[in-house]
């Protein structure tokens, strides 16, 4: 291939074919797809510049921030999951990053996450006017970090953008300077990190070897290939660097055994932190191991190109884009080697991927609902509940894997599953996070025990927290029983046509696990409302006529009410997750 | 308006009644206590129109579906009553009347929270008995959970914390195995009979397990084994079942009295109505391998509770273990598997509701007036409160089964169907035993008798003796017309049920029918094996009598 060949392919992924080199991109074009992160730089781009100047900092930098945010979220157009025929799945920046359902969900949620949790910043008055404008740039980096880690499509994108949601967080860790325990809490996140970033990139240099690519995609039809012929070293090397690789993500998921940072950075930073923490971390790393999960089990039909309208991209998706990093680019004319059906081939590595996974998941969510039972400090809770729930949500990605080979429909739904916990569990630990932050703010501690009798000074707030916490143990009607459904049907439906056992003891366990969970929610609703009040403790008034009552309500209202309508939240995991497989 | 949308606005009246209370907070208590009592009279007013248009067995009626949540169009906000559940609708509306107006004075701390909770309750319940879906009842079954937990551990007594954690923690994880068992009902329904749709209505799914006996596709007993093991566990708890009733007497003795009143009267039955409404004709090949099983639990839990209650000297406990031995008949009703059996024991749960609701409503009124709930200290109260006197003796009568009161129907129609199903045992070695339960279960009667009529002789007759003269030195007052009111709808419904109990049994006879008819094939199955083992056995003259009838 020409160089000018090469040349014009980039223009034509990154800007469209038509108007030439200076018309306005198309609608198709990796430009245009990648908008909304395009915004967000901008917004950074502004918040850094407009302190230049003495008027610009007159103003809180939150209204630049939450401006951007919101303008972000408004081009990501999240109507379109609801589409006929959904989002189509275009590989943009040559196969770098992949736009799909999955990705506009997940920026979705990110950025209305991010809204909100601006909202709750500016409330809780955590940053002020002199700070406000380094931390909403920590904040913004990490978005769109994590941005890209829902649209990550080749090992490196994994690798880069895992750091660049992480670098902002360690950070953001240590927001509240002079305080010992937020100086550990940075320290410990940042070196943990550093260390699970190493040992992944290490898996990915490995993977990388073996299969001579690291695009996810064509990582599938690579091992398909491989596989049944792999000599045996060759298979301890795979296994090698798929657990090297899980390393890394299951430290973005806080999944045992790489939680030890979560409880210390949730304990040590504002609770503000700890929701956004708790909340993009998860939902970006959970996206990125369906990502990889995916690449690494099955065998997906190519993206279309980027660039081109969409009938014409069609066609010339049979003809193989070659990405530039994407090194296998000839694929072998007869696939005797792979067998009459190449998803068979991939057999041994979804049932070794697919238990590991499983266990990793079971073992967190044990061990976080265990760990929670014994804390006395509100964060710290949290933080083990953080770590349960990440397991509860890694329990679909087994059933999404053991599915991919034969039911890639089913195992659609099992991605939408999650979609949906990922979608409701926004709304209630940003609202447990956020209470705990107006409490803080009430009356200074953050000890369970000092919130003994809350329910005779606030009955509001306390009403809207015990509903969360219910809705996190998942107690019908309260929105969380919705997420368990989906994730525990997506693994009996993966039970029932595939016949893995390994899946229904992660059904039994997910199940128990609801129970543990129970134990130590109900306490804290237990302290609230029963425990006498405390006379020692500063008189404070925390109205439901306030902007932190008002914030309180409106993230605790779709906890109660989305039992009554949620199918638009169904509809659109279900957009999300429609090309991911097929 | 048709039936069916009444019906929906009767259940969620209630709930709109909880949120009203917020804004009527601000008005002062006596405006909370008279909205809560106007909610729940106009839900009983609504459920008794609702009965009207029903009665005897229009189920089409009051069934209606709307289009509720996601995963497609499989679950609906399927409502509908049918003679299962219409009586204990209805109770559940009445029982919360008495539960308002025995809090009236009780309760005078965090009030509006108090009723709002309640309500929350009633919803609850009555979305349980009206779901005609399986995650709708689950929903509601789930929810009644939250703000009975609130009203013992609030407003109960010294111990209410740990009392409200117990019942809360032994519940959610029974429940939480019913609800994995019922998924995969409907998991299997999906692989094997349908081909690949899901649906979560319960009457489609006990069709699908009607139409697929007997058929290779049909549930294997194994399978059908380890799910009733899993529904079992969170409708035994309920109930609760003896070795597991433990949570109840301390849940009694904790809550305050609305609590109780419906504690007893309502949510012990959504467990014995769970084993009527989905182990029967779900699992039937299940139900009839572990019937003998359970009725031996049952019969155990009989005597048991009677006598624990009779060594009782704390009022509610004493109430509470003969709850636990109450129960015990519905229970043997249910498996008896016939159709007496299945009627007893389903108007023994109404039944059960009104006499221990109303005992428990009394016992309130009585720690009201003389602050001990200790029989020890308190003797001869006819003289002081010769009203509340006689509720207790007709509630009591009710509880040991007088003939002409309504637990005389329930008990006899459930013994009678034990000795029926006893001398018709067709599983070999298990007539014995069967024989042995329905003898022993007799002497729970009597032990009822035993501990109720003691109770009352030692109470209210005799010479008289209370703490201190009550609270102010003054005899303490007797009845007021809002406690008769509290209590004299539930008499005249215990004479109802005792002097026409066709009234109530007829609703139930058709759907009670099909629920017989789903175990009748095992049973028949059964009786066809038994045959050559049975000729080669001894015969008791016994069983030549039934056989030649």
């Amino acid at each position: 291939m020409e160089l000018h060949e090469i040349v014009s392919d980039l223009i034509i992924d990154t800007k469209g074919l038509a108007g030439g080199l200076l018309g306005a991109p198309t609608n198709t074009s990796s430009i245009a797809l990648f908008l909304p992160e395009l915004v967000v730089c901008a917004t950074i781009l502004l918040m850094l510049l407009v302190r230049l100047f003495r008027w610009g900092r007159t103003f809180h930098s939150f209204y630049v921030a939450v401006l951007g945010c919101a303008l972000a979220l408004a081009v990501t157009q999240p109507q379109q999951l609801l589409a006929e025929g959904g989002v189509p799945r275009i590989e943009i920046f040559t196969g770098m990053l992949v736009f799909d359902g999955f990705t506009v969900f997940l920026r979705t949620i990110l950025l209305a996450f991010t809204v909100l949790f601006l909202i709750l910043t500016k409330i809780s008055g955590i940053p002020d006017r002199e700070d406000g404008g380094d931390i909403y740039t920590l904040v913004l980096g990490a978005v769109l970090g994590m941005c890209l880690m829902a649209s990550s499509n080749h090992l490196l994108m994994v690798f880069m953008s895992i750091e660049m949601a992480s670098v902002p967080s360690y950070a953001l860790a240590g927001l509240l300077k002079g305080r010992r325990l937020g100086s550990e809490a940075a320290l410990k996140y940042s070196v943990y990190g550093a260390g699970a970033a190493g040992v992944m990139l290490y898996g990915i240099s490995l993977l990388a070897g073996l299969v001579n690519t690291v695009h996810l995609p064509t990582m599938g039809v690579e091992l398909a290939q491989r596989l049944p012929t792999m000599a045996p070293p060759e298979y301890m090397v795979l296994a090698l660097a798929g657990m090297m690789v899980m390393v890394g993500l299951a430290f973005k998921l806080s999944a045992v055994p790489f939680h030890f940072w979560c409880p210390d950075v949730f304990e040590g930073a504002p609770a503000e932190v700890g929701a956004f923490l708790s909340v993009a971390s998860k939902a970006a790393a959970l996206a990125l191991l369906v990502r990889v999960a995916i690449g690494l089990s099955a065998i997906v039909p190519p993206g279309l190109p980027a660039g081109q309208p969409i009938d014409q991209a069609a066609q010339t998706a049979a003809r193989d884009l070659p990405g530039l990093f994407a090194v296998a680019d000839e694929k072998p004319a007869d696939n005797s080697a792979i067998g009459a059906d190449p998803r068979a081939a991939l057999q041994p590595m979804r049932s070794l991927l697919g238990k590991l996974i499983a266990v990793l998941a079971i073992i967190t969510c044990t061990f976080g609902n265990l760990a929670a039972y014994g804390q006395t400090n509100i964060k710290r809770l949290l933080a083990y509940s953080t770590i349960a729930h990440a397991g509860y949500m890694m329990m679909a990605v087994p059933a999404l894997i053991a599915l991919a080979g034969q039911h890639p429909q089913q195992a659609q739904n099992a991605v939408s599953g999650l979609g949906i916990y990922i979608a409701l569990y926004l709304f209630m630990n940003l609202g447990a996070f956020a209470i705990v932050a107006f409490f803080r703010n009430a009356f200074r501690s953050e000890e369970i025990a000092d919130y003994a009798g809350l329910i005779r000074r606030c009955p509001g707030m306390v009403i809207c927290f015990a509903a969360i916490l219910f809705s996190l143990v998942g107690l019908p009607p309260l929105s969380g029983f919705i997420g368990k459904f989906a994730v525990f049907a997506a693994l009996m439906d993966g039970f029932r046509l595939t016949g893995e056992t390994y899946l229904l003891i992660v059904l039994l366990a997910g199940g128990i696990n609801t129970a543990i969970s129970l134990f130590y929610y109900l306490r804290v609703v237990k302290v609230m409302t029963m425990e006498p009040e405390s006379p020692t403790r500063v008189p404070f008034a925390l109205p439901m006529l306030s902007a932190a009552g008002m914030f309180t309500i409106a993230i605790t209202l779709p906890t109660l009410l989305l039992i009554l309508w949620w199918n638009w939240i169904n509809e659109s995991a279900l957009g999300a997750a429609r090309h991911l497989l097929t | 308006m048709d039936t069916a949308t009444l019906l929906l606005v009767t259940i969620l009246l209630p709930l709109a009644g909880a949120v009203a209370l917020w804004p009527v907070a601000a008005l002062g208590t006596r405006a909370v206590r008279w909205t809560a009592l106007a909610v729940t009279l106009a839900t009983l007013l609504l459920t008794v129109l609702v009965i009207w248009d029903f009665y005897p067995d229009h189920v089409a009626s009051t069934e209606r579906e709307w289009t509720w949540l996601g995963a497609g169009e499989q679950i609906q906000f399927g409502i509908g009553l049918d003679g299962i559940s219409v009586w204990l609708f209805a109770l559940s509306a009445l029982l919360m009347v008495t539960a308002v107006l025995v809090s009236w004075e009780a309760i005078d701390d965090q009030v509006p929270q108090f009723y709002a909770l309640l309500l929350l309750l009633e919803c609850g319940c009555l979305g349980v008995f009206a779901a005609r879906d399986l995650i709708m009842f689950y929903v509601f079954f789930e929810f009644t959970l939250i703000p009975l937990y609130f009203l013992i551990g609030i407003w109960g007594s010294e111990d209410r914390k740990y009392a409200a954690s117990k019942f809360f923690l032994f519940t959610l994880a029974g429940s939480l195995l019913t609800f994995l068992g019922l998924l995969s009902i409907v998991w299997w329904k999906a692989a094997y009979v349908a081909g690949g749709e899901l649906t979560f209505s319960i009457a489609e799914l006990a069709a699908a397990v009607q139409q697929a006996a007997g058929t290779p596709r049909a549930m294997s007993p194994g399978f059908q084994a380890v799910l009733f093991a899993a529904l079992f566990a969170g409708f035994a708890i309920k109930v609760p079942l003896f070795p597991l009733h433990t949570w109840l007497p301390l849940a009694h003795v904790q809550a305050p009295t609305a609590g109780s009143v419906f504690l007893a009267g309502i949510l012990l039955k959504l467990g014995s109505y769970g084993f009527v409404r989905f182990c029967l004709p779900l699992l039937p090949d299940a139900t009839y391998l572990f019937a003998p099983w359970i009725l031996w639990i049952a019969v155990i839990g009989i005597l048991y509770g009677a006598l624990i209650a009779l060594a009782q000297h704390d009022l509610k406990r004493l109430i509470a273990y003969s709850s636990v031995s109450h129960l015990g008949y519905c229970l043997l009703g249910v498996f008896a598997l016939n159709p007496l059996g299945l009627q007893g024991g389903t108007l023994q749960m109404v039944n059960h509701g009104l006499s221990t609701g109303g005992l428990f409503a009394l016992v309130g009124m009585l720690y009201e007036r003389y602050h001990t709930r200790d029989i020890q200290q308190l003797s001869g109260l006819a003289r002081q409160v010769p009203r509340l006197a006689f509720f207790m003796l007709v509630f009591t009568l009710s509880s040991i089964g007088l003939p002409g009161l309504n637990g005389f129907v329930g008990e006899f129609l459930v013994l009678l169907a034990m000795f029926q199903r006893a001398w018709q045992e067709p599983l070999p070695g298990w007539g014995l035993h069967l024989k042995a339960i329905s003898v022993l279960a007799v002497f729970g009667v009597v032990l009822g008798a035993w501990y109720m009529l003691w109770l009352v002789q030692r109470v209210f007759f005799g010479p008289l003796k209370h703490p201190s003269g009550g609270h102010d030195g003054a005899p303490p007052r007797d009845l007021a017309p809002r406690e008769i009111l509290a209590l004299a709808p539930l008499a005249v419904v215990m004479v109802w049920i005792g002097v026409a109990p066709n009234f109530f049994l007829r609703p139930m006879d058709g759907p009670l029918r099909e629920v017989e008819a789903a175990v009748a094939r095992p049973l028949q199955e059964g009786l066809q094996n038994r045959e050559p083992v049975a000729e080669k056995r001894p015969q008791t003259g016994l069983e030549n009598l039934t056989r030649a009838r």
